[in-house]
C-alpha cells in the first residue's frame, strides 16, 4: 500500500493562532499531516492547492467566515472536473452556540462548542477520519 | 385627516342634524299655533257679535210696537240707536266671515235688516199722517216678516259658524298629531345620524389603537417581525408610523447587542480554549513522563481554566439575560439526555470531591420544547452547587419525571442546606447564601433567568445541615405541537 495513501490530511480553519497551535500538537501523530489557516479565504486557497481529508473550521473569522467557507467548498465541488477530490469532512467550532443557528441547524456535520475537552476532539477526529477512507 | 378637525366635522355636523330637527319642528308647531289662532281670532268674536245681532233683532221689534202703540218718541229715539248699533255690529261681523254659506246668510240678513227698516220709516210716516192702523198693519205684516228672516238668516249664519269651528278644530287636532309624529321622527334623525357618525369615529379610532396595541404586546413578548399597517393621516397613523420605527429600532439594537455578546463570548472562549487544551496536552506529557509535580501544575491550570469558564458562562448568559438579547433556539429536547450531559459535564468535579451522583427517571416521554444549551446550563449550575456545598462522601441526587404537561427536575443533595434567613433572596443576582467569595453570586439567578425563559418556575426547599433541595419545572406541552 503507498505511503501517501495512509497519510491524512487536516486543515484547521481559526484566526486564532494559539487555538491552531495547539491543535495541531493535539492532533499530529498516526502519520496525519496537519495545516493551519487563519481564515476562510487563505482555507479556500489551500484546498484549491491539494485535498484534505478533514477540516476544522471555526465559524466566526474575519473577511470569510466558517459557513461561507462551507458554501464556497460545496459549490465547487459541484464541478468535479476541475476538482477531483472529494468534499473534504467539516468539524465546526464556535465560542457560542447561538450564532448562526440558521446554517448549524442545515448542516449535518458536527459542531463543538469552545472550549472542548481534549479527548472529545481526537476521538471526533479518529472517527471522521475512519469514515472517510 | 388629522383628528382634531375629524372630531370638529362629526361635532359639526351633529350640531346641524340637531339644528335642521329643531328648525323643522319649530315650522310645525308655528302651523299648530296658527290654527289655535285663528279659532281664537275668528270664529269666537263671529259667534259673540251673532248673539250681540239676536239680542238686537228682538229688542228692535219691542221698541218699535212700543213707539207704534204709546206714540212715545223716547222709544223711535231708542229704536234709532238699537239700528245704528246693530248695523255696526253687521259691519264688524262681515269681518269675520270664511265659508260661502256664512256669506250667503249673511247677505240675507242685510236684505231682511234693510227691508224691516224701510218698513219702520213707512209706518213713521203713516203714524204722522194720523193713520195708525194702517201703520199697525205693516208693524204686523211685512215688517214682523221682514225681521222674521233677519233672525233665521242669524240662525244659518250661526250653523254655519259652528260647522266652521268643528272643521278648524278638527284640522287643529290632525295638525296637532302631525307635529308631534314630525318632531319625534326629526329628534329620532337626528339622535341616529348624531350616534352614527360618533360610532362610525370611535370604530376607526379604537380600530387604529387595537391594532397599535396588538403590535405593542407582540413586540413585548417579542414575537413581532414585520411593521404593522400604519394607514390614515391622523395621529393615531403617525403613532402606527413612530411604533414601526421603534420596532425596526430595537430590533437593530437586538441585532447590535446579539452581535455584541457573539463577539464577547468567542473572545473570551477561544483563549480558554488553549488554555484547556494546551494543559491537557502538558498533562498528558507530565503523567507519561512521571512528572508529578508539572502534572499537579498542569492540572491547576486546566481546573482554573473550567473554574473560569463557568464564570464566563455565568456572567455571559446574567448579561444577556439581564439585556433582553438571549433569544431563546427552542427545539424538541430530550431532557433526560441533556441532564445526563450535564452531569457527564460536572463529573470531574463530583469525582475530585468525592460526591456521588446519582440519576432517577420516571416516566416514558422527556421530550420539551427547549434550547439545549440553556437546559445544560441550568443543570450544571444547579449540579455545580449542589456538589460545592455537599461535604465529602455526600450525595446528589437527580429526580427527572414527567408529570403529564411538564417535566419536573429535582437536585437534592445532602450538604451543608442553607439558612433560612437567606431563601428569599436566594434567587436573586449577587447573593451567596453562605457568604463565601468563590463564585459571581449569578448561578441561582442564571437559573431562574433561563428557566423564566422557557416558561417554567425553580423553587427551593433547605433545612440547615441536612441538605437542599431545588425544583425546577418546565412546560413541555409545545413540543407535541
Amino acid at each position: 500500500m503507498p505511503e501517501e495513501r495512509l497519510a491524512r490530511r487536516i486543515l484547521i480553519v481559526d484566526d486564532d493562532e494559539a487555538l491552531r497551535d495547539v491543535l495541531t500538537t493535539a492532533l499530529s501523530g498516526e502519520g496525519r499531516e496537519i495545516d493551519g489557516a487563519s481564515d476562510g479565504t487563505v482555507a479556500l486557497a489551500m484546498l484549491e492547492q491539494q485535498p484534505y481529508d478533514l477540516v476544522l473550521s471555526d465559524l466566526r473569522m474575519p473577511c470569510v467566515d466558517g459557513p461561507t467557507l462551507y458554501e464556497t467548498l460545496r459549490t465547487r465541488h459541484r464541478f468535479p472536473v476541475r476538482f477531483a477530490t472529494k468534499l473534504p469532512r467539516v468539524i465546526f467550532m464556535t465560542g457560542n452556540a447561538s450564532e448562526h443557528t440558521e446554517f448549524l441547524r442545515g448542516t449535518t456535520d458536527p459542531i463543538l462548542e469552545k472550549p472542548f475537552p481534549l479527548r472529545v476532539i481526537r476521538q471526533m477526529v479518529t472517527v471522521l477520519l475512519a469514515a472517510s477512507s | 385627516m388629522r383628528l382634531a378637525p375629524k372630531i370638529f366635522l362629526v361635532s359639526a355636523l351633529v350640531i346641524a342634524v340637531l339644528s335642521v330637527a329643531v328648525g323643522w319642528s319649530a315650522l310645525t308647531v308655528k302651523r299648530l299655533v296658527t290654527a289655535n289662532q285663528e279659532i281664537a281670532t275668528r270664529s269666537v268674536p263671529a259667534m259673540r257679535l251673532q248673539g250681540s245681532l239676536r239680542e238686537s233683532v228682538g229688542s228692535l221689534v219691542r221698541l218699535e210696537t212700543r213707539a207704534l202703540v204709546l206714540r212715545d218718541q223716547d222709544y223711535a229715539a231708542a229704536w234709532n240707536r238699537r239700528t245704528a248699533r246693530l248695523a255696526e255690529e253687521l259691519t264688524a261681523l262681515g269681518a269675520h266671515l270664511e265659508t260661502d254659506a256664512e256669506r250667503a246668510a249673511y247677505r240675507r240678513i242685510q236684505s231682511a235688516v234693510e227691508e224691516y227698516r224701510r218698513h219702520v220709516e213707512a209706518e213713521r210716516r203713516l203714524v204722522a199722517g194720523a193713520q195708525a192702523a194702517a201703520a199697525l198693519r205693516i208693524a204686523e205684516g211685512p215688517a214682523r216678516e221682514a225681521i222674521q228672516r233677519a233672525e233665521t238668516a242669524l240662525d244659518e249664519m250661526a250653523a254655519a259658524t259652528e260647522a266652521a269651528l268643528a272643521g278648524s278644530q278638527a284640522r287643529a287636532r290632525a295638525l296637532e298629531e302631525s307635529t308631534w309624529r314630525a318632531v319625534a321622527m326629526a329628534l329620532l334623525i337626528s339622535v341616529a345620524t348624531a350616534l352614527g357618525a360618533s360610532a362610525l369615529l370611535a370604530y376607526r379610532m379604537t380600530r387604529s389603537l387595537g391594532r397599535l396595541t396588538v403590535a405593542t404586546a407582540s413586540l413585548a413578548e417579542g414575537s413581532r417581525t414585520g411593521p404593522m399597517a400604519a394607514e390614515g393621516r391622523d395621529e393615531i397613523g403617525d403613532l402606527g408610523r413612530s411604533f414601526n420605527r421603534m420596532a425596526e429600532r430595537l430590533r437593530e439594537v437586538d441585532r447590535l447587542k446579539e452581535e455584541f455578546f457573539s463577539q464577547i463570548s468567542h473572545d473570551l472562549r477561544n483563549p480558554l480554549a488553549s488554555i484547556r487544551l494546551a494543559a491537557e496536552i502538558l498533562l498528558e506529557r507530565a503523567r507519561a513522563a512521571g512528572d508529578t509535580r508539572q502534572a499537579r501544575f498542569t492540572y491547576l491550570i486546566d481546573a482554573s481554566a473550567v473554574r473560569m469558564l463557568s464564570l464566563v458562562n455565568q456572567i455571559l448568559d446574567f448579561t444577556r439575560l439581564r439585556a433582553n438579547a438571549m433569544p431563546l433556539d427552542r427545539r424538541p429536547v430530550d431532557v433526560l439526555k441533556t441532564v445526563v450531559r450535564a452531569m457527564d459535564e460536572m463529573r470531574p468535579l463530583a469525582e475530585e470531591k468525592r460526591v456521588r451522583v446519582d440519576l432517577a427517571a420516571d416516566g416514558g416521554d422527556f421530550t420539551a420544547l427547549a434550547e439545549e444549551g440553556s437546559l445544560v446550563r441550568v443543570v450544571v449550575n444547579l449540579l455545580g452547587n449542589a456538589i460545592a456545598f455537599t461535604p465529602a462522601s455526600g450525595a446528589v441526587t437527580l429526580r427527572l419525571t414527567a408529570d403529564g404537561h411538564r417535566l419536573e427536575l429535582q437536585v437534592r443533595d445532602t450538604g451543608v442546606g442553607i439558612p433560612p434567613e437567606a431563601l428569599p433572596g436566594i434567587f436573586e443576582p449577587y447573593r451567596q447564601a453562605h457568604g463565601q467569595a468563590k463564585g459571581t453570586g449569578l448561578g441561582l439567578a442564571v437559573v431562574k433567568g433561563l428557566v423564566g425563559a422557557h416558561g417554567g418556575t425553580v423553587r427551593v426547599e433547605s433545612e440547615p445541615g441536612k441538605g437542599s433541595c431545588f425544583t425546577v419545572t418546565i412546560p413541555k406541552v409545545e413540543a407535541a405541537a
